[in-house]
């Protein structure tokens, strides 16, 4: 039980004893002042709970202390005890209530948050009329399921609510992340909602076609390996199946490719007891097995699936490594270098880094670099331009164009279609540090953020080629957070436009990002095997051979 | 005071108390606004109107302050010694509600801390590359609270004043 509020009844309880004794006393020692004492419950119980904030379990240590100035307003002894003991008593109450009550101090105001957050969110969210959203319409939709959710006090259910309505922006920046819980909170609301798991994780392949991937090895014995082409999932195709899943709706995919390519994925989490798998066995005929469930949690197995196809070369953050005779990898993990550059907005000290590894490397022979980004979390633009300058051919090369910003109204003005207008162009000179080699560009779609923005920069080089299963996330907005009493919501709200104006890297209503990669590697039998079997880095292996043409 | 009722003389000294001192805080921050504006530009981000929002809504909080305060008045009746109290009171209120987050409702609590949704002013900022954070705050306070705060003022404050009442009727007879 919270101190305050033990304090507060204890000290009231106090009181009421003590005034009932001081009742004699004030008969026989006539003094106007003494009716003070009788306010002195009700303004420490106002201070104490000025401290602790107000508790429905302890209105009666409320109700009792503000019962106590009765003493104030009667002179009479009997009075003045009966009213001690009766608010005594209505004190005493709040002690069992508060311990007995399962939701004492425990009443997460979820709704108080939704309406918080959406009241600025669709004040200042950046693409709303580029993605055209229709904020009244998902008010109508989501404010009666928190009200639901502030009755029940279900924090893992206010979660999955709080990711669909985000996933309808189809923006990576909309986010919101829980106060409380860290990581295993995470967990328990994965645990969940992804479903139960039957042995494997289905995925849409390159050909059209569903494999069976990360298999677990009691249904080996069936035949179903990795890389097993499947035709059905209970029934239904797997895209199909996959939107049973609780989780359908939250999926983080803002580009439709990025969407396509991960069809499927959540449907080996669906059904019941059991589930029915209809596969195209090694000998080319066409099965049909009921899996049992092997457990209720699907995310384990998912994760792991996820862990795989996004492992990036594993080195350090912006390490050098020499990967052969002639080319080296710089992985960049994030887009941040150190709190000073952060702070300052200058990476310079970081160019001087890389620049000494590299020009070590290229004096061992290293003509090529790859650049790893495959799941680059974004950061500082400030740092792509860094980065994209050291690489870059001599010459001007363009980034991107600030929106004008109005001081005085303290706005993004807008032309008379709505659109924002274009102000000061960002550019940056490029050094050229490789001379003539080569330098090929890994993604991935949980590459976000400033990862989009690097590669948006870099693809148009003549000496990159940007390489992977899939597009980038898709966002290129700067990120404003609001607080709420329950977790945080981030969103797009600082704009960033291209040359002609439009919107930077983000999709509109046609789902398609304006960031593109130039080889799309196919998800085949081939990546299938290397990336599930073999563990290997099967896009840095297609790069380096990419790279030895 | 003879021929008068307890009641008229009371109203008499509590209201013209209260009535001067809401006159006299509010011409203090009226007079410290203008010189700073004087002083410094207004700048965009506080309109007028909202300024003139938010010291009226201050109107009703010294009204509930300048009610306590005829109330602790009529119990100490020494003015340095009133003084002393009220001093010490608004500290002590003061330094909880400046420490303590609490939400709004909470902060109607005290006339003290009610002050702090008048001089708190949501904020949303944007930033583009290679530029400064550009802060925006919301020039007024929301209708739903100032009615709370005004409505809350003026209850404390006529409790306040029925206390001192009370309290006065009892010891003037004694």
């Amino acid at each position: 039980m919270n101190n305050y509020d033990l304090a507060l009844i204890g000290a009231e309880l106090l009181f009421c004893l003590l005034l009932w004794l001081f009742a004699g006393y004030a008969e026989k020692v006539l003094s106007a002042k003494f009716r003070l004492l009788y306010l002195v419950p009700a303004v420490v119980c106002l201070m104490i709970t000025l401290m602790a904030g107000t508790e429905p379990c302890m209105a009666g240590a409320y109700i009792g202390s503000a019962g106590l100035a009765f003493g104030f307003f009667r002179d009479e002894k009997k009075l003045r005890r009966i009213s001690s003991v009766i608010c005594a008593a209505v004190i005493a109450i709040s002690l069992p209530v508060c311990l007995l009550d399962g939701d004492y101090r425990n009443r997460p105001d979820y709704l108080g948050d939704f309406e918080k957050a959406y009241a600025s969110i669709s004040k200042h969210y950046a693409l709303t009329k580029h993605k055209q959203i229709d904020w009244n319409e998902l008010y109508k939709k989501y404010r009666p399921q928190f009200a639901e959710v502030t009755k029940t006090r279900d924090k893992y259910y206010n979660l999955l609510l709080w990711k669909r309505f985000c996933a309808e922006m189809y923006d990576g920046h909309v986010g919101y992340a829980p106060n409380k819980g860290g990581e295993e909170f995470s967990d328990e609301v994965k645990h969940r909602y992804y479903g139960n798991d039957y042995g494997l994780v289905i995925m849409h392949t390159s050909d059209g076609g569903y494999a069976a991937l990360c298999v677990d090895d009691s249904l080996k014995s069936l035949g179903i390996r990795n890389g097993t082409r499947v035709i059905s999932w209970n029934g239904e195709s797997p895209d199909e199946a996959d939107k049973h899943s609780e989780i359908y709706d939250c999926r983080p995919f803002f580009d439709r490719e990025n969407e396509d390519f991960y069809k499927g994925m959540l449907a080996a989490g669906t059904g019941g007891e059991t589930a029915e798998l209809r596969f195209i066995a090694d000998d080319g005929s066409e099965q049909t097995v009921t899996l049992p469930q092997l457990s209720d949690n699907y995310s384990e197995r998912f994760e792991d699936f996820s862990k795989k196809i996004h492992k990036g070369h594993e080195a350090a953050h912006l390490s050098v490594t020499k990967v052969n005779d002639a080319t080296a990898c710089l992985r960049i993990k994030f887009m941040a270098y150190d709190s000073n550059s952060s702070q300052n907005d200058d990476h310079t000290g970081m160019k001087f880094e890389i620049r000494d590894k590299v020009a070590a490397l290229m004096d061992e022979g290293v003509k090529n670099l790859v650049i790893d980004c495959r799941s680059n979390s974004g950061g500082s633009g400030d740092m792509v331009k860094g980065i994209a300058s050291l690489f870059a051919p001599e010459g001007e090369h363009y980034y991107c164009t600030n929106p004008v910003w109005d001081k005085d109204k303290a706005c993004y003005p807008t032309d008379e279609n709505g659109d924002y207008l274009p102000g000061e162009e960002i550019t940056f000179n490029g050094e050229n540090l490789l001379g003539s080699g080569k330098i090929i560009l890994l993604v991935n779609d949980e590459c976000a953020s400033a990862g989009d923005h690097i590669t948006k920069v870099m693809r148009g080089m003549e000496n990159v080629t940007v390489m992977g299963f899939t597009k980038p996330a898709g966002v290129g907005q700067g990120v404003y957070g609001i607080e709420l009493e329950n977790g945080s919501l981030s969103y797009s709200s600082a704009v960033m436009l291209d040359r002609d104006g439009s919107i930077f890297i983000d999709a509109g209503t046609d789902r398609r990002s304006t960031d593109d990669i130039d080889i799309k590697v196919p998800f085949d039998d081939a990546a299938i095997h290397a990336i599930f079997d073999e563990d290997r880095d099967y896009l840095l292996e297609l790069a380096l051979e990419k790279l030895g043409q | 005071m003879s021929g008068r009722l307890r009641s008229q003389s009371y109203a008499a000294r509590a209201v013209i108390s209260v009535i001067l001192s809401c006159i006299v805080s509010i011409l203090m921050i009226v007079l410290m606004i203008v010189t700073s504006l004087m002083l410094y530009p207004h700048g965009s981000s506080l309109t007028d109107s909202a300024l003139v929002q938010r010291v009226l809504l201050m109107i009703p909080l010294f009204i509930r302050l300048s009610c306590f305060f005829v109330f602790v008045s009529y119990i100490v009746k020494k003015p340095i010694a009133v003084f002393g109290v009220c001093y010490a009171i608004m500290m002590l209120l003061g330094g909880i509600s400046v420490s303590e987050g609490g939400s709004i409702k909470s902060a109607m609590l005290t006339g003290f801390s009610s002050f702090k949704n008048v001089c708190h002013f949501d904020e949303w900022y944007t930033y583009g590359l290679n530029t400064p954070e550009y802060h925006v705050y919301e020039p007024y306070v929301d209708s739903k609270t100032a009615a709370l705060m005004v409505i809350v003022s003026l209850a404390a404050g006529a409790l306040y004043l029925f206390l001192g009442y009370s309290f006065f009727h009892r010891d003037d007879i004694e």
